[in-house]
């Protein structure tokens, strides 16, 4: 042991030392093995808290897949989705023939069929309408030029056809636009409410894994006090005092977040069959794989940002504190 | 290396543990801190450590004023320090050498460097071969060597120890002081806290006796106090 050379003024930096990225990743990895070896050693109650935080994911997460499969029965339909568009009364044949030609670029647009006023009369007046009607509005003609669309694939579930219709409704030169599948609108209707519930749901649910990991955290804190003081002794920073807790909170989050993925695909395939049912109904399917990916991904980072974020509070609570506080 | 003016600690009950304290501790010193327990030797000891701060006066450590340190810049302070306990407070879950080695990882020294150092200390203290032991399965004595070990593997500037031969019989507190001897003569400043008189006068090195929070000028009860600073 050769003592340091004992200057007047010892040397006191106030930022961290740039650690070698080579050290700098050792330290992190030892870290991230021995949180997990941490949490192997109360195995139950370990087990108990990632339970906990899969059924707050899974619960949301299933409700995610479930209204992302309702909202794409439009496109899967037998009959695509089609939306009638009623140009405004000044709209000559010339107007809806470059309208309708518009349209037709349109990737979403299958096909557009134009229906002139004389043929919308006709069609009313061959499905029984009324001819004495039309002689009290002055004998002319109400009905406006008509642009039927159909949409193409993938763009014909309820949600696109949603939004080309409010983009169309914007344009001058529409009246109106109308669902030709009223269920539809009843429908987009039905998930935005269920969006919004979920939404809330989710909300609180998340809440309520940053407790549940921010407690088991806060336990973990006090059982080792000792260990946190002697630390601070000797030099350490509070990041380095957190960083093990952060890795537990990674680990609660992201082990959670993995049995919650487990949870939705068991529900998913119980809940397959009664719901194949009812969307057959509707001329729709029930598609489950391509909604695998996002949601794994969604609920992982999900997990692992909420176990963070409920150990970092728990962490931090205990450290700032005054000097002569702690130790 | 250290200096106090005129200090003053008052805990939140009311209790004043340091009642003006003045005392300079030059660069290199093995300084013995004496005193009935409840003198205030240990809070001495923590105003140096910044494990608190003083009500009123000023501690300076390496010509830094520690009421004007920055909280960000405490554990880098810290770190010039080693500090050996009592009751040694190492870590019972953890290896002789991974307690050894807490100082070095704290401040990010490599795993090679790290074990290098680790193994020059706990030669020095004789431990070598208990590297892989627990705390518990060594003897009071040997753990206390273990906790200097850790407290001298990061060569600080400054060495506290705060009874460090309060459980020990006479012949291994011997061996302790001569040890905090060798540390001193390369260079290493000590404070050493102790109501062992018998050990603090056969040291033969100044002593700043405390009591009841207030040096105390006179013959300690059995102490004789050598003159002047004991420069090694």
């Amino acid at each position: 042991m050769t003592g340091r050379k004992a200057s007047a003024k010892l040397d006191l930096r106030t930022r961290a030392v740039a650690l070698a990225p080579r050290v700098w990743l050792g330290r992190e990895l030892q870290a991230l093995v021995s949180a997990l070896g941490h949490l192997s050693k109360t195995p139950l109650s370990s087990c108990m808290t990632i339970a906990v935080i899969a059924i707050a994911l899974a619960l949301p997460a299933t409700l995610y897949v479930f209204l992302e499969n309702v909202a794409r029965i439009g496109g899967v339909s037998e009959s695509p989705a089609g939306l009638s568009v009623f140009l405004a009364p000044d709209a000559g044949s010339r107007g809806a023939a470059r309208f309708a030609r518009e349209l037709q670029a349109r990737r979403e647009v299958e096909t557009v069929l134009i229906l002139s006023p004389n043929e919308a009369l006709a069609d009313y007046l061959a499905l029984g309408g009324e001819p004495g009607t039309l002689d009290s509005l002055g004998g002319q003609n109400p009905f406006p030029w008509v642009l039927a669309l159909e949409l193409r694939g993938a763009h014909g579930n309820a949600e696109a056809a949603a939004d080309l219709a409010a983009e169309l409704n914007a344009d001058p030169a529409v009246e109106r636009v109308v669902f030709d599948q009223a269920w539809m609108q009843r429908l987009l209707a039905v998930m935005a409410l269920a969006r919004r519930g979920a939404g809330v749901l989710a909300v609180l649910l998340g809440v309520g894994v940053v407790l549940v990991v921010g407690n088991t955290i806060r336990l973990e804190v006090q059982a080792r006090t000792d260990e946190i003081a002697i630390l601070r002794l000797f030099g350490a920073t509070n990041s380095f005092v957190r960083r093990p807790f952060l890795w537990a909170g990674l680990w609660y989050g992201g082990l959670g977040g993995l049995l919650a993925l487990g949870i939705v695909v068991v529900e998913l395939e119980i809940l397959k069959e009664p719901v194949e049912a009812l969307i057959s109904e509707y001329g729709g399917r029930f598609v489950l794989s391509s909604m695998l990916v996002q949601t794994a991904a969604g609920v992982l980072v999900a997990g692992l940002s909420l176990g963070w974020v409920g150990a970092w509070l728990a962490a931090s609570r205990y450290l700032y504190r005054k000097i002569g506080e702690m130790e | 290396m250290i200096q106090f003016l005129n200090v003053i600690k008052r805990y939140a009950n009311g209790n004043e543990a340091l009642k003006g304290i003045s005392l300079e501790i030059g660069d290199g010193e093995f300084v013995f801190v004496t005193g009935h327990s409840g003198a205030g030797k240990s809070t001495l000891l923590r105003l140096v450590a910044l494990l608190e701060q003083a009500t009123s006066g000023q501690v300076l450590v390496g010509g830094h004023n520690l009421s004007s340190i920055k909280r960000a810049q405490v554990p880098y302070f810290r770190r010039n320090i080693g500090v050996v306990f009592q009751d040694h407070r190492l870590l019972a879950d953890r290896s002789i050498f991974d307690n050894v080695a807490l100082p070095l990882v704290i401040e990010g020294y490599s795993r090679h460097e790290t074990a290098r150092r680790v193994r020059a200390a706990l030669d020095k203290v004789g431990l070598l071969k208990q590297e892989r032991a627990r705390p518990v399965e060594l003897s009071g004595g040997e753990q206390q060597r273990v906790g200097i070990a850790r407290a001298v593997v990061h060569r600080p500037a400054i060495l506290l120890a705060d009874e460090p031969t309060g459980n020990l019989d006479p012949l291994l507190s011997r061996e302790i002081v001569d040890l905090f001897s060798e540390f001193n003569q390369v260079g290493m400043t000590i404070v050493l806290a102790s109501h062992d008189i018998a050990l603090v006068r056969r040291s033969g090195r100044r002593a700043v006796i405390l009591r009841e929070g207030e040096m105390w000028q006179g013959e300690f009860p059995g102490l004789a106090q050598p003159q002047g600073p004991a420069t090694e």
